[in-house]
């Protein structure tokens, strides 16, 4: 006999009578399921080689040879490398999170997800490791090579600060893309273009290229509600220490901030994809495809 | 060969494919590009879509120039707003040849259709991506409004070099078309990296065509390959045009004349290149059955 029984449910995980600990495996099997690809794909795709280091290298070239035609202090050449490896980051929460599913109902796989006995927190937390684990490494070529080409010195002596900062802007950073994720599957084409306008304008007021504090209040805003801000902001202050990679705050009070961002990005995420998903039901979204 | 010089079965042979048809065919492409970039938004929306790009790139470097100089060089702020308003081009025009020969090809499987008709695929490309151009002249247009607003970028309409701009404009879209072009066909051969290709061609361009730096500080043997090139020297003209000087360095060694001349020369080399590149590369697709074929890229 069926464990659905030919029951009508909210969903196929209600309708599947599993015990607690079933239900624990299969959606921690669904995690890594849809890691999987991301993973395999460094493998797979070495063109990701080409693109997803080569393209953060070219501008973090171009805006280190600005800082050089305007004779900065080399230190500048240091925060825009690092401030190029954390692009990779976020192009991957916009394209690899937020702009995910939106793909994945064109490619017809987003039907497949709602109709299986699983969390869709599964599957998002899901693209969210694999893209974290495969990024990570390319985010590491960039910083290498940046750092190898222009001769960038790093003066860390609170290593274990450092650690909980990148863990905590990960966390509030994919938390965020998981949030814009669903977001993005009821903007349909929109979404798409939202992922555009979340490049430069981001990399503007998240201080990719130039010290937040330079941007005054609108860089204590951008600190407040944009982790890779936060994050980028509190690692300069550890890895550059003196008067120049002043921060926007203290490191421990962007801590905090980083904090409350992993936990009201999560749990906005949640919510998000509870009621979304409910409206593109109803609204008949979830298999409308090129929209 | 049916003595027309095109291959048996290319419907571009057929009676009636005249120079009406490939202006037709433009206007056609553009009628249909223009709705597929414009119809799933209001005009406010799209408006801020399409220059919230360009006007952050300016912002970016006008904080860098803050944060070094701690004050703005109105000199180096016109330098950084003229560059990347005009850059705007670059990155419309190769994104919209090239996402129109794979949004044609991969998402709305029309490309096939597209060989099939009468009407040449080229001119169709052009006006596909015309939208394209159109939106990245807005964003131009709005980076450099902004510039003059917020930043104190005063360009003198009344006084500035209109021949001089026209004419670098003129060529400078013919370098972009070009190179699109070539790109399009390239990209008729890849598969799911072909999406990455404009930007990552862009890219490359902003880094050795002095965009936001001078070529000065660029290492000597790309300094050669930034003078080989016409996006170079299209910017150089379209900023003399605009600010009434030329780029300290090695570019103001170049009179007006030479600049034009040097656009001239590189934007021919590059387009006849591109002609043959592109022509090789059609032909290829449609030997190997590349024009339908679907990646799910």
């Amino acid at each position: 006999m069926s464990v659905y029984a030919g029951r009508h449910d909210a969903d196929a995980t209600r309708a599947a009578t599993w015990d607690r600990r079933r239900v624990v495996a299969t959606n921690l099997r669904s995690v890594l399921g849809r890691a999987y690809p991301r993973f395999l794909g460094l493998t797979r795709e070495p063109s990701w080689l080409f693109f997803e280091v080569l393209l953060p290298l070219l501008s973090t070239f171009a805006f280190v040879f600005v800082y050089r035609a305007l004779q900065a202090p080399e230190q500048y050449v240091g925060f825009v490398v690092l401030g190029g490896a954390m692009t990779a980051f976020w192009s991957n929460v916009v394209w690899g999170m937020a702009a995910q599913l939106y793909w994945e109902r064109d490619g017809g796989n987003l039907e497949l997800y709602f109709t299986a006995p699983i969390s869709m927190m599964s599957v998002l937390l899901g693209m969210a490791f694999g893209g974290l684990v495969s990024t990570s490494l390319r985010a590491a070529v960039v910083l290498a090579i940046g750092t190898a080409i222009f001769g960038v010195t790093y003066g860390v002596t609170d290593w274990a600060a450092l650690g909980a900062v990148f863990v905590l802007t990960m966390a509030a950073l994919y938390g965020l893309g998981m949030l814009l994720a669903s977001v993005f599957l009821m903007w349909g084409r929109e979404g798409f273009h939202l992922s555009q306008l979340l490049t430069e304008p981001v990399y503007f007021f998240g201080g990719v290229y130039a010290p937040l504090r330079a941007l005054g209040p609108i860089g204590a805003l951008a600190v407040s509600i944009l982790p890779l801000a936060t994050g980028l902001d509190a690692i300069r202050q550890i890895a550059f220490p003196g008067p120049d990679s002043a921060g926007v705050f203290p490191v421990p009070v962007e801590i905090g901030i980083l904090v409350v961002m992993t936990v009201a990005f999560g749990a906005a995420a949640r919510l998000s994809l509870r009621t979304l998903e409910r409206l593109a039901r109803r609204e008949g979204r979830l298999t409308v495809r090129w929209r | 060969m049916n003595g027309t010089g095109r291959l048996p079965g290319d419907p571009s042979g057929v009676p009636g494919a005249t120079l009406g048809l490939a202006l037709r065919t433009v206007a056609t492409g553009a009628r249909l590009g223009w709705a597929i970039e414009s119809n799933w938004s209001d005009p406010l929306l799209f408006v801020i879509y399409s220059v919230a790009k360009p006007v952050a790139s300016a912002l970016i470097l006008v904080a860098i120039l803050f944060v070094v100089t701690g004050a703005g060089d109105p000199q180096v702020v016109a330098y950084f707003v003229v560059g990347t308003a005009l850059w705007n081009f670059v990155g419309g025009g190769l994104v919209g040849l090239v996402f129109g020969i794979l949004d044609d090809r991969e998402r709305y499987r029309m490309l096939k259709y597209v060989f099939l008709a009468p009407a040449s695929l080229m001119p169709f490309l052009l006006g596909r991506s015309a939208a394209r151009v159109v939106i990245a002249a807005a964003g131009a247009v709005i980076t450099l409004a902004v510039g003059w607003l917020l930043l104190g970028v005063r360009i003198d309409l009344l006084t500035m070099d209109w021949p001089l701009f026209l004419v670098s404009m003129a060529i400078g879209m013919v370098a972009i078309g070009a190179l699109g072009i070539a790109m399009g066909g390239l990209c008729l051969q890849l598969r799911q990296e072909a999406w990455s290709y404009p930007e990552a061609v862009a890219g490359a361009l902003y880094l050795v065509a002095g965009v936001v730096f001078p070529i000065d500080v660029l290492p000597a043997a790309l300094q050669g390959v930034a003078l080989a090139m016409p996006f170079t020297w299209w910017l150089e003209g379209s900023r003399r045009a605009l600010l009434g000087a030329p780029t300290p360095g090695i570019m103001a060694g170049f009179d007006d004349p030479t600049v034009v001349f040097a656009l001239l020369v590189s934007t021919a080399v590059l387009t006849l290149m591109s002609w043959v590149a592109f022509r090789a590369f059609v032909n290829r697709a449609r030997e190997r059955g590349l024009i339908d074929r679907v990646t799910s890229s």
